[in-house]
Formats: structure tokens, sequence, C-alpha cells
């Protein structure tokens, strides 16, 4: 059937000329995915290999649940490979030095602190049609009160395809729907208290769930640990230092006695 | 020594259809002011054929061509075409001498080597002059005066042998030296009309009877130049303007105009070997008034898209106050710095993109909104900073990241680690006021702003002072507090006030 076969050719060559969200492919095998390290081991395992380029993936969780941990740390992989990321802060909320405690290279590192929702979507849509940046993060900070406009999310889909970048949406619930190929979960499993004289703030145990992941298995889990080792350690030399003398005041982070 | 004399006829034309090429070939005539009384200055080869011919007023020539286009000659536009011109002529070499009013002299000391003969390389000189729009006649000889006079009686492309301007110029008319008037009617008596019937006569004798400008216009006829060449010293002003017969109040035509003087303006700097950097703009206003501002290019280009798309980001951001009468655009020239990219390094966006872009964040969001984090030098824990994105740096630096960091902050301590993650804070801008309700000095229950909860665990007070030599001096006491919803939030206790604010979540 010739004719059937050239309307089908042109069919498909119509919907990859438009390169359409969620194409169809016809008979041909679609294009390998691309990933980049997130720069955890254990992430990328349950990721199949690391974050998807070119995808929108959505790190997702309640407060103390490691999110914003793991963003950092996947933003100074990329940064620390030579490549450019960007994070699109609505919720004002980026420490810088976190930022480079996870040792994120801060020169290409492009903070975005746009005034609202709307010049957030508009300024991540410049981030990935300019193209060349690793991965750009949308950090939406607090539950959105109603759902954002039917076409935003596939904009910024075919916005990140065309410019291969990963754009990684950071919120509370989620909130790209079916265009994310890459739900991470996190919940807070228990925090971690480093007991003695003197009760420190550790860290916390999270666990990460694969929610949805459209390009391999979703359902696993891991148990992770997110700790401030650095900082908890100078606080514990502190206290051993001066536990027998708890009333000394200091202008450093220097624990003061009860 | 070997001279060229770049010479553009009908200089104000020149310059003038150089801002507006479109009205090539029609009749137009250019006047030395607005209005009905402009004296023409000079006039198209369409309009010659009207009749038109400079000299009448602008009301006189309408009359006698209705469709003639009758406009005034601007400053600007005359300074972009000699400098236009001079750029040419630099483009050869640095030794030009800028003699205005449409002419510059150029040294070709040297430059034998590079072409094959000085036709050839006066050519060459012609089309670079085209190029930038200028179309200049140019003449070679061993003076100035032989090869002014060679550009402006030859026409094209005209070259004197060595040793034979006096055969070149003997039958040149003798109104091309300029005499005065009344000397030209004394040379008329005495019968002299070509240029070698002058050159002929005895100095002295000449001298005694017409006086010292009857002297130096012997000398010039004999082609001995007055004054040697003197090079321009290099100013480096890359700038074009242009007048509005109408004042322009909306973006798009501006922008149609502003798209000209770029596309002159990046030409004249490729010849040079220059890129754009920073634009400034300046806009004469219908009220009277200037608007002065400066468009920063932070990827020097001669991407005249990239250009004008940064400047209609400038003008978006910040409109004029009036309609606009004539504008003038300067360009910053700067040099290519070659850089040698990584082979095992991903390609960063390209550098005019990138700039583009980050005007575009800027008109968004404000400058002050992005950029760069940076860790503030204080021991003040809100304080952050913020610093504008080397694009440059940002794109084409290749040093080598890991190793220029410090030992602790390796990529070896983050990827052994397979499933611990650094902690990291979320702050909360500004510090989110609570209430704490404290039992012994230790705090039991927050309630604040879309927050409430028991305190489950609680670490601190680290006690944090500063800054007690300035107003801004601080004194808290910080607590880290698992509250009942889950969440660990960093409180504080402003000594001072006795107040609790909340300022960081740990996530």
């Amino acid at each position: 059937m010739p004719v059937a076969t050239s309307s089908r050719a042109s069919a498909v060559a119509r919907l990859a000329q438009r390169s359409l969200p969620g194409r169809v492919h016809f008979g041909a095998a679609p294009e390998p995915v691309r990933r980049f390290t997130s720069g955890v081991a254990a992430i990328d395992t349950l990721c199949d290999g690391g974050v998807p380029r070119g995808r929108i993936s959505e790190f997702l969780g309640p407060a103390s649940s490691g999110k914003t941990s793991l963003l950092l740390t996947c933003l100074a992989a990329a940064t620390r490979r030579g490549e450019l990321a960007a994070c699109v802060d609505l919720a004002d909320a980026l420490h810088p030095a976190s930022v480079a405690d996870a040792g994120a290279d801060l020169q290409r590192l492009l903070w975005v602190r746009p005034p609202a929702l709307a010049a957030a979507l508009r300024c991540t849509e410049v981030l990935l049609r300019a193209g060349g940046f690793a991965v750009v993060a949308l950090d939406l900070g607090v539950p959105l009160l109603r759902p954002l406009h039917v076409h935003v999310w596939p904009r910024l889909l075919q916005a990140a395809e065309q410019s291969h970048t990963a754009l990684i949406v950071l919120a509370p619930q989620r909130v790209a729907g079916s265009f994310a190929v890459l739900s991470l979960g996190l919940r807070p499993r228990r925090p971690l208290w480093r007991r003695g004289l003197w009760p420190l703030f550790d860290g916390f145990e999270t666990v990460a769930a694969m929610m949805r992941n459209k390009l391999g298995m979703p359902g696993r889990e891991i148990v992770m640990q997110v700790v401030d080792r650095g900082t908890v350690d100078s606080r514990q030399s502190i206290v051993n230092s001066r536990a027998p003398e708890l009333s000394t005041i200091d202008s450093r982070r220097v624990p003061e006695g009860r | 020594m070997r001279l060229a004399c770049l010479y553009v006829p009908d200089f104000p034309l020149a310059a003038f259809l150089r801002a507006e090429p479109e009205l090539c070939g029609t009749a137009v005539a250019v006047a030395d002011g607005q209005g009905p009384r402009g004296k023409i200055l000079a006039v198209s080869a369409a309009a010659a054929r009207c009749g038109v011919t400079a000299g009448l007023t602008a009301a006189q020539a309408k009359a006698i061509a209705a469709h003639l286009v009758v406009r005034a000659v601007s400053p600007d536009t005359l300074r972009a075409a000699q400098a236009a011109l001079c750029d040419a002529a630099e483009s050869f070499s640095p030794r030009v001498e800028d003699a205005g009013g449409g002419l510059a002299y150029l040294d070709l000391e040297g430059l034998g080597a590079l072409f094959d003969s000085e036709a050839q390389l006066a050519n060459a000189v012609a089309r670079r002059a085209a190029q930038l729009g200028v179309e200049a006649h140019v003449g070679v000889a061993g003076s100035k005066v032989a090869a002014c006079l060679a550009a402006r009686h030859g026409g094209g492309v005209t070259v004197i042998p060595a040793g034979e301007e006096w055969h070149f110029l003997a039958p040149v008319p003798i109104q091309l030296l300029e005499p005065s008037a009344d000397l030209t009617v004394t040379l008329q008596r005495w019968g002299i009309r070509r240029i070698g019937d002058l050159a002929a006569l005895p100095v002295r004798a000449v001298g005694t009877r017409l006086g010292p400008e009857g002297v130096m216009l012997v000398r010039r006829a004999r082609g001995e130049d007055e004054c040697p060449l003197v090079p321009r010293p290099a100013p480096l002003l890359f700038e074009e303007g242009v007048e509005c017969d109408y004042g322009i109040d909306t973006l798009e035509p501006l922008l149609f105009v502003l798209r000209g003087l770029l596309e002159r303006l990046t030409t004249r700097l490729t010849v040079r070997g220059f890129l754009c950097g920073d634009l400034r703009l300046s806009l004469r206003l219908a009220t009277r008034g200037r608007d002065e501002r400066t468009v920063t290019v932070a990827a020097p280009s001669n991407e005249v898209k990239s250009l004008l798309a940064l400047v209609r980001l400038q003008l978006e951001t910040h409109p004029p106050v009036a309609a606009i009468e004539g504008l003038r655009v300067h360009a910053l020239p700067e040099r290519l710095r070659a850089a040698q990219l990584d082979l095992f390094r991903p390609n960063g966006p390209a550098p005019a993109r990138l700039a583009v872009t980050l005007a575009r964040l800027h008109a968004l969001c404000g400058a002050d909104r992005v950029g760069v984090p940076v860790v503030a030098d204080t021991h003040r824990p809100e304080a952050y900073g913020m610093a504008g994105l080397a694009v440059s740096a940002a794109v084409n630096s290749q040093q080598s990241i890991v190793d220029s960091r410090p030992p602790e902050l390796s990529t070896i301590n983050y990827r052994l680690s397979a499933s611990i993650l650094p902690l990291a804070l979320r702050a909360v801008r500004p510090p989110r006021a609570v209430e704490v309700f404290c039992e012994r000095d230790r705090p039991e229950f927050v309630r604040g702003e879309g927050l409430a909860g028991r305190v489950v665990q609680a670490a601190g007070p680290w006690r944090i002072q500063g800054d007690w030599w300035h107003d801004t001096g601080y004194a808290r006491d910080y607590y880290d507090a698992q509250l009942s919803d889950g969440g660990v939030y960093r409180l504080y206790c402003d000594l001072a006030t006795q107040r609790w604010f909340v300022d960081g979540i740990y996530d």
C-alpha cells in the first residue's frame, strides 16, 4: 500500500517537526534519554542512571524531608563538571552558604529570584530556551493555591527537550502531572540528634521513593542520611572543651550555659 | 613617500544616503537647515536631471521638482560618515589623517608588500569604503595635494606614478586649487586657466605680485605639500547618529531606525577587528531634553540581532518619557579574546545568547535579583550576597574547578558518600516573627504565620553577637528546634527586643 505508507510517513514527519510533548514514535525507536549524575550514587541508582536531561523531574516533600539538600547536590554536581546551572527561586529560600557547603562552584550557578509565580515561570522558560544550561531548578516553595494554566508544563517541556536541559521542580506536592517523567518523593524518617550533655541536631534520615518514573520502574525506595557533619563536629568540640565552664559567652558559635 | 587620498564627492549627500540607503536613486537634496529657506548643499543625480542645483533654497527646489525629497544635514550623520571613511582607511594602515569634509589621507608606506600594485591597493581601499556605506574616490600620489587633486579630478581610482605628478596636474583646471575670488579674477586676466600654467610661473615673481597667497598656490600647483601628513590620534570613537523628521513615540519604528545604526556600527567595528561592547544611547527628546542610557553588553558581539534584543529590553523596561527626534549610538570597542575550549568539558551557552538571556531576566525580575550567589564575609547568619554573572568567565573559563577548591570541599567527599547528603538550610527571608512559649528558658511551643507546633526537641542556645560597633549590631540566641509537624527550624531570640524569629528550615 504505497499510498498508506507515504501518508503515514508524512504524518510522522509532521509530528516530528512539531515536536509535540508526548509525541508518537511510529515504528522508529525513540532517541535514548541522556542523563546526568545527581552526585549521590544511591539516587543515581534509583533514577536508573541519573536525572534525565531534556525532561521535567520533580523533587517532592514536606519541610525537613531533604529535597533542598538533594537539589543542591544536583546543582553542585553539574557545576563541578564545568556546566552552567540555574535556580529560579520563587520561594527566595536559597542559602548561599549551604550551596557552597554542597560543593557547588558558585560562579556557574545563576540565581534568579522572581517576584511572583508568573515571572518565575517566564524566567524558567527563558532559561530553558537559552540552551547551554545543564539543569534549571524551579523552587516553588509553598503549595500552589490553584493548578497552573494548562499550557505551562507543555511549554516548559518543549523548551527543555529542545535545549536538552534538565528541569527540576521542587515542590511539596506533585504539580507537573503527567509531564514529569520522574517524581521523587522524599519523606522524613527521623531526625538525628546527638545525645549527650548538650544535644546537637545532626541531620535527619529520609526516605526517597520513586513515585513516578516514565523511563523506568517506579515504586522503589531508599533510605538516605542528610547530615551536617562539619558544623555539628565543631559544635561538639566546643561543647566538649567548654563543658566545665558553661557560662562562657563568645562572639562565635559558642553554647551558652543554661 | 606615497599617499592615498579618499575623497567623497557631495559629502553631505553621501552621508545622508548612507544613513537612509533606501533613498538611493531617488531625487534627493540636502539642505543646510530645516524649512523652506534652507540652502541646498548637494543634490542627487536624479534631482540634477530635474534641474535642481546646489545654491537654491528648499522652496525653490520643491517648486522645480515637487517630488524632491529635501532633508536637513545632520551633524551626527556627517560625523558618522567621516568616521566611517577614516575607519576604512585605518583598516589598512594606522597612519591616517582625518581632513574632514569627506577627505582622508592614508600613508601607503609598507603596504607595497601586501598588494601587487598601487592600483590594486587603491581599489581595495575604495571597496572597503563602499562596504562601510561611503562611495569614495581614491587618488594615489607622492604628495597630499597631488593625491587630493587626483581623487577629485580623476574620479574612481587614480594612481599617479612617482615623479609624474607634473604631467598629471598640468591640464587640471585651476579652480580645483580653490583660490580666493580676487586671485581667481587676477589669474583669469593673466590667461592662466590650468594648473600647469600656474606651476610654470617663477615663485619669486608671483610672490612680488600676488603676495603669500600666490606663493602657496604656486607651490600647491607644483604638488608641494605645505604640511606633512598628520595621523589622527586614533580616537577609537564608534558612533552613529540620525535625526528624525518627526518624533518617534512607539518602540517598533525606533527599533527600525536603531537596527540601521547598529548594522553600520558593527560593520565599522568588524573592519577594525573589534567587537561591540557596551552601547551608549543618547536620545534627543521632543521636550528639548536628552535621555542618556547605557546598554550593558555582557558578551561583546557584532551580532546585530543580539544587540538589538538588548536595546529592545532596555527600552521596554525604561521607555523614554517623550517622542524621540534624534538618536545617537556610541559603541565601546572590545578586543576579541581567543579562548581555547576544553575537549573534555561540555559546551556552555553562546556568550551573546547568554547575555540576551540575562537581559531578559533583568527585565522580568530586576537587575538586583539575578546573579550568582555569594557567601557574605560576615558572621551574621542571614547575610548573603549576589554578584553579576561573568558571562565570559562562566562560558569560557576552563580552569580546573575541583583542584582550585580547598581540600575539604573536594569532590571526593561527596562522591564517596553513596547515600549521605550534606544538610541544607532553606532561608526564610525576611525572618518570620513567631510567638514562642518557654518553660524554664526552653522553647516549648511555637506559633506564627503558617507555623504552629509543640517543640519535640531542641538544641541550643548558640549565642551569636556581632557588629556591636555599629547601629546594626545584633545579639541573638539560636536554637535548632524540631516541631510536632516534623520540621526542624532554626529559631532565634533577639536579646535586645526579646522577640523570636524563624530564619531557616533545615531541608
